[in-house]
């Protein structure tokens, strides 16, 4: 690895555990937490190549191991396996694989969905802009879709045994709904900046 | 800003705990995150609040910081104790109100599964406030070691930690800057719609991102300059040691672990 680009992923990881550990990587919207933690990982990913990405992946998965197990919240059991599933009393090995595998491929994917775009789009003048914009817009739906669609093929038991069968649905309606307004903000939001910060990056880290 | 911080919320002090190694403060909280589940009666979770009270005796942090760790989680804790309150049937029925049952079973539950919580978050506090997060990097590092095996850069990745949370506060500053910066050429980031407030979050991500690449492009010619050539033949500033609190608290941690055994049902 050469050192200027263990240099650059250093830095991305800082801005990654900073936007992490604080709440300064949450957009609160009300009930909703949107994250922007993806946004850099994006960013290094196009950058830098799928393998940094994919380890910068990583490390935000163990992040959001630690916080939801240190600082709790009501969906936390899906990220942490010490933390109990609602309503039982045990905590799921599965919430380590919710927890990494989604964010390890929003590290891997950018990469070559932006190959794919931007090859597509040579001709024209905006090519650059547009081909990041939809890049990031893919991959965060991609993680959220991961994230989301796993919560609820594997929890999905753990929510019919806990609560009666009638209202198992409800709940998990309320799920869902956040999961999806909450991925489209991500989603847009993640590509505007994406498209806006990365043409500069990618400018200077060329030189 | 720093005290919001999870990891960064580091206390130094002169205990037990603060003496003990860091490879042994991290076995030790892995360790106990899993002995936390053997507990499933009411002596063994009373023992657990009791071994985790001693805990927080030993390691003489001030209870306020910890019951400060707990604000964020009360929503879940009232939560999940409702949640086994009303839907738990089993056991002798407490009260009645209307279709509003509790069942002595229920409320058991609710109890067991509240000090969990509070136990796991107070051994995790308890390890961010006790240890530097240098020091948790470095004992990861030591920890991780075996996989190197596998070709995984365990000293690459420890560095960039390293170095990564050295950044986080020259970066806050940064940020600091940045946004006084806009601010005296008029920017809010305060008022006006979404979309207002996430046009003026752009003019502080862009320089933002540009200063942090000059930053990165500074430390790797520091580092060239230095002869960095990877983690092979180092020597190491900072060394661990093993003494005898690190065993003292591993014999603790295995000596409770074969009580909750024994008297768990």
């Amino acid at each position: 690895m050469k050192i200027k680009d263990f240099a650059l992923t250093t830095i991305f990881l800082s801005i990654i555990l900073l936007c992490a550990l604080t709440p300064l990587g949450f957009i609160h919207l009300g009930v909703i937490k949107a994250t922007i933690i993806h946004i850099p990982i994006i960013i290094a990913s196009i950058i830098l190549g799928p393998k940094i990405g994919a380890a910068l992946g990583f490390v935000f998965g163990i992040t959001s191991i630690a916080t939801n197990t240190i600082a709790p919240t009501l969906l936390s059991f899906a990220f942490s396996p010490a933390i109990p599933v609602l309503g039982t009393s045990q905590g799921s090995f599965w919430a380590l694989f919710i927890a990494i595998v989604p964010r390890v491929l929003v590290g891997l994917i950018p990469y070559y969905l932006y190959k794919v775009f931007y090859r597509e789009r040579t001709e024209k003048k905006s090519n650059q802009k547009q081909a990041l914009f939809l890049t990031a817009l893919l991959s965060t739906f991609i993680h959220t879709f991961l994230v989301m669609g796993s919560i609820t093929l594997l929890f999905q038991d753990a929510y019919a045994q806990a609560i009666n069968a009638d209202s198992t649905s409800a709940i998990f309606i309320a799920v869902l709904t956040v999961f999806v307004t909450n991925g489209l903000f991500e989603a847009v939001l993640a590509a505007f900046l994406t498209a806006i910060i990365a043409p500069t990056l990618l400018r200077i880290s060329r030189k | 800003m720093m005290e919001k911080m999870i990891f960064g919320r580091y206390i130094p002090g002169d205990s037990f705990v603060h003496h003990l190694d860091p490879r042994s403060k991290l076995v030790f909280v892995f360790a106990f995150i899993i002995v936390v589940f053997i507990a499933n009666n009411t002596v063994t979770y009373a023992l657990l609040l009791a071994f985790t009270l001693f805990i927080i005796l030993v390691s003489q942090i001030r209870l306020y910081f910890l019951i400060n760790g707990l604000k964020p989680i009360l929503i879940l804790l009232v939560f999940t104790f409702l949640i086994h309150i009303f839907f738990t049937r089993e056991g002798d029925l407490l009260f009645e109100l209307g279709f509003f049952k509790v069942y002595e079973e229920g409320l058991r539950q609710g109890f067991y599964i509240s000090i969990r919580f509070i136990v796991l978050v107070f051994i995790t506090s308890i390890l961010t406030l006790t240890t530097s997060p240098i020091s948790i990097t470095d004992g990861i590092e030591v920890l991780l070691n075996p996989l190197k095996k596998i070709k995984v850069p365990v000293h690459e990745l420890a560095l960039m930690m390293s170095i990564a949370l050295r950044f986080i506060p020259t970066l806050m500053d940064e940020t600091d800057k940045i946004m006084k910066a806009q601010m005296a050429r008029g920017s809010d980031l305060s008022a006006g719609s979404l979309k207002d407030r996430i046009k003026a979050v752009v003019p502080l991500l862009v320089p933002l991102f540009v200063s942090a690449f000059k930053r990165a492009e500074d430390l790797a010619i520091a580092m060239e300059v230095r002869g960095y050539r990877g983690g092979e033949g180092r020597t190491r500033y900072r060394k661990l040691k093993w003494d005898w609190r690190d065993t003292v608290s591993m014999l603790m941690l295995v000596v409770l672990t074969a009580i909750l055994i024994y008297l768990r049902t």
